[in-house]
């Protein structure tokens, strides 16, 4: 063998180990990742029945806080609607100048906190009260008009402190004799929805941490079942990431598949009470049509569960890849 | 190392203990020139496997140091095991194949840890498969095969790569005397490619009529 062939041969190995071998990293690593997506799906088909039931409840696990979410969404479109209906009338003091009337009108269109300004003089006022109540007989016999000039006005925000911050603002101001807010409904059904969206989150948090566990078991009963392939592509050269690839995979596939049976479950039920809610809706004379998981939280569902797929394979991979 | 010397494996007052006060090795020094084959003997427990697994570094060294192509392999991190196994050819004694993939499919595996394509694996795995002698039943699981026919698929994956260095730890263990030779004349024309190769052996007789370096170990250390 002559001394360049020899000197050759070293220097291959050498660069092997340097890991600056000739192939294209980038494509070997596309390679990789297409050839583990395909073992992993693969894996998931070759065992349908212990795939499906695996994927069940991960369903179940991520259908009960996005069902919840949806009906958090649903009683939030509730309190936007009743929120429009909060407002606060400021009663002005009697014989106000039209000069003192304008600025204050003005100031209250310029607050970025209101959303609406209507200003309701005297004479509205008596007239529409003529009109509701049978008092022609007493408002007769009165000499002058005994009604202040009402400004309904109707807050941008809604969270309860804020309105009550805009309401003592209001109070302040000199042109008003006494203000009036009646909120006891608005923030009962606020704190409600805080109170319902807090469980939301716990809930999801909750079975997050489930759909971890199941991913990882399952993926813990694959790596053991695999132990042998995994020892044999270590002792040839295979590196961790290489290793868990398939197994990332698989718990991702897991994950999203979960998440599809989710969804459809989340629908389904959806359609199911959104017949009953109607009614209930109509027989109060409104017309309420119950919301769906839009796009934004179809797109959640799927992207919590890809992230709590992986994260259960992850951690059941780490350790069994550390100890081969 | 300096490459210059043309060693491929240099081990300098290597010792491995497994167990407080036992050492599997102790204080050994050797080199392998490139393109050199040697045999590697002495009895079970002499501590053969334990230096190949120090070469393949499936085992990390107590003491000393041990140098492969110029890089020192002692204590690498996981990435860098990896790379090495990537880089040698390893023959062991019960194949180390997989079930459940065919005969061209093991052979190609380090091929694709090493990130060759299709259609190079294809050009190599095949080559491969003729040399050992089983051109014919890439397509048969290895379960199939009878165990002389899987210690050669095993030497075909381990060449498949055409890897500069080969360790094999008892690749004729498991077979009869026959076909122990037929793998023995393998390796020496594998040798006679530029291949360096480490074959560790308890078969003396095999090798007896061989014209190779013995390298024999007793209790951890080389015999004089």
């Amino acid at each position: 063998m002559s001394k360049i062939w020899r000197k050759y041969r070293l220097a291959e190995l050498a660069s092997i180990m340097k890991r600056e071998h000739k192939n294209n990293r980038l494509v070997s690593y596309l390679i990789n990742h297409f050839n583990a997506a395909i073992v992993s799906l693969d894996r998931i088909i070759c065992t349908p029945i212990s795939s499906l039931l695996t994927i069940v409840v991960i369903a179940i696990a991520l259908a009960l806080p996005f069902g919840l979410a949806v009906l958090l969404q649903n009683a939030k479109v509730l309190t936007q609607n009743w929120d429009k209906g909060t407002q606060i009338s400021l009663y002005l003091k009697m014989n106000l100048a039209e000069t003192e009337k304008q600025t204050l009108l003005q100031q209250l269109r310029s607050d970025s906190n209101i959303a609406n300004v209507q200003y309701i003089s005297p004479e509205e006022g008596l007239e529409t009260l003529q009109k509701s109540v049978d008092v022609q007989g007493v408002l007769k016999q009165l000499q002058e008009n005994p009604l202040p000039g009402v400004v309904v006005i109707t807050p941008k925000v809604t969270e309860p402190r804020a309105v009550d911050s805009l309401f003592n603002i209001m109070q302040q101001l000199s042109a008003v004799d006494s203000v009036r807010l009646d909120r006891t409904w608005f923030e009962r059904l606020y704190y409600l929805v805080e109170f319902v969206r807090h469980g939301f989150l716990a809930l999801l948090f909750l079975f997050g941490l489930g759909v971890v566990f199941i991913v990882g078991n399952t993926i813990r009963l694959a790596l053991q079942s695999s132990s042998k392939e995994i020892k044999v592509f270590k002792l040839i050269g295979a590196n961790d990431a290489y290793v868990r690839r398939p197994f990332l995979y698989t718990g991702l596939y897991y994950g999203v598949a979960g998440a599809g049976l989710a969804w459809v479950i989340v629908f389904a039920a959806m359609l199911w009470i959104s017949v009953p809610v109607h009614d209930l809706a109509a027989s109060y004379g409104g017309d309420f049509i119950l919301q769906r998981l839009d796009i934004n939280g179809v797109l959640t569902l799927f992207g919590v569960g890809a992230v709590l797929g992986w994260i259960g394979a992850r951690l059941a991979v780490m350790k069994h890849v550390r100890k081969n | 190392m300096n490459s210059s010397n043309n060693n491929i494996i240099e081990f300098r007052n290597v010792s491995k203990r497994y167990v407080a006060y036992e050492d599997a090795l102790k204080n050994v020094n050797f080199d392998l020139k490139l393109g050199e084959m040697a045999f590697l003997t002495g009895p079970s427990g002499a501590g053969k496997s334990t230096l190949l697994k120090l070469i393949a570094a499936m085992e990390e060294s107590t003491l000393g140091d041990i140098i492969v192509a110029g890089q020192n392999i002692s204590h690498l991190s996981r990435s860098g095991v990896a790379s090495l196994r990537r880089a040698l050819g390893m023959v062991f004694q019960d194949a180390q194949l997989l079930e459940n993939y065919t005969v061209y499919e093991n052979v190609a595996l380090p091929l694709t840890l090493l990130g060759f394509r299709e259609k190079d694996i294809s050009s190599r795995v095949q080559p491969a498969l003729e040399l050992v002698g089983l051109g014919d039943k890439a397509r048969r699981y290895a379960t199939a095969l009878s165990i002389g026919e899987q210690q050669r698929v095993g030497i075909a994956r381990a060449i498949a790569h055409k890897p500069p260095l080969l360790l094999a730890d008892e690749p004729t263990g498991n077979l009869d005397p026959a076909l122990a030779a037929e793998i023995m004349q393998l390796f020496i024309e594998l040798n006679k490619t530029g291949m360096s190769i480490l074959i560790a052996t308890h078969d003396l007789s095999l090798i007896a009529s061989l014209h190779y370096r013995i390298l024999s170990l007793k209790e951890g250390s080389f015999a004089s």
